[in-house]
């Protein structure tokens, strides 16, 4: 089963390599997203330790063990988790930069408003984060290994994005 | 070249009201950095050199804070560029100019995204002076944040 294109919002947007998804692929969101409530709690700044949890146990389970080839099959999974959730933060941010626009009611000394702000920030991570990934693959080119150190990145700068949109734009 | 350094040294210079200079320990930020585990996102002591110039006479009112502010983003772009410097040595020498490019196209980006990310933490205080504060605040985690993963990007061996 090959996964090809994971069309998204304008949040995230992402061509995922093909990979070859292992049919057993035991993947479960349980580890990553118990982590993360655990953190919410006690070290809201050090969620990014969640990334990879359930991953890893994923690709221990998955038949044959642990490989290169079981875990980037594990870590889209993973990445599939953060994409989602980098999108709903995405969303809860967009709707709080519309109600600071109709608040500043066109008397804001910037000519552009909040909301374009915000998709121009978002575009440029974007673009930072696809310009990174892709230098991570670079050093690998050729193996399989650089697939999973590509998915690797996007997961984790995926996260990334979306505990600082959760933690610290426009929840002052 | 990266031209974040020359762009900060032009737009940051640290002079308060007074025309007197507020510094930072530039050991206590290297310190810092020195201290910060490998991937770090975040280095939780970036910061602490700026809140001590802040109570340096000058220092308290908000061209104080942002001055002080700048002055450790100095520090830590400056760390940043010699990290650069180190992984584009090191790359270079693995990959040659397709990695290098590569690299330098990654940090061209980076630049982008903290231009944009403060941009937008600035107009959503453009209510009040404490405006400049936020966005100072914004380049200084940012570079900071950018210093240590460009460190340990060097490093390469997990």
């Amino acid at each position: 089963m090959m996964r090809i294109w994971m069309m998204t919002s304008v949040a995230t947007m992402v061509l995922l390599p093909q990979l070859a998804v292992a049919q057993d692929m035991p993947y479960d969101p349980a580890a990553t997203q118990s982590c993360l409530a655990e953190m919410a709690d006690t070290d809201m700044e050090n969620t990014n330790v969640c990334v990879g949890r359930s991953a890893e146990q994923c690709a221990d389970a998955s038949t044959g063990g642990f490989s290169t080839r079981s875990m980037t099959a594990c870590m889209s999974a993973e990445y599939g988790l953060f994409d989602e959730m980098l999108n709903v933060e995405y969303a809860k941010v967009r709707g709080l930069a519309a109600d600071l626009d109709k608040q500043a009611n066109g008397t804001s000394f910037d000519d552009v408003s909040m909301g374009d702000r915000l998709v121009q920030m978002q575009r440029a991570w974007i673009a930072y984060r696809d310009a990174t990934c892709a230098f991570e693959r670079r050093q690998f080119d050729g193996g399989t290994i650089g697939e999973l150190v590509y998915i690797d990145c996007l997961t984790t700068l995926t996260a990334d994005q979306a505990f600082r949109l959760q933690n610290s734009v426009l929840g002052l | 070249m990266l031209r974040v350094g020359f762009m900060l040294a032009l737009m940051l210079a640290p002079v308060t009201a007074t025309g007197q200079t507020l510094k930072v320990s530039e050991t206590m930020i290297r310190t810092c950095a020195a201290e910060t585990p490998y991937a770090v996102a975040q280095p939780t002591c970036a910061g602490d050199a700026a809140n001590i110039c802040q109570s340096l006479p000058g220092g308290s009112t908000t061209n104080g804070i942002v001055a002080c502010l700048q002055a450790e983003t100095d520090i830590w772009d400056a760390m940043l560029n010699e990290e650069y410097g180190k992984a584009r040595t090191a790359f270079d020498s693995v990959g040659g100019e397709d990695l290098t490019t590569s690299l330098r196209d990654a940090q061209r980006a980076w630049i982008a995204f903290r231009d944009a990310d403060c941009a937008m933490r600035y107009h959503q205080w453009s209510g009040g002076t404490i405006r400049s504060v936020v966005s100072a605040s914004c380049h200084l985690q940012m570079t900071a944040s950018r210093a240590i993963a460009l460190r340990d990007l060097a490093r390469n061996e997990p």
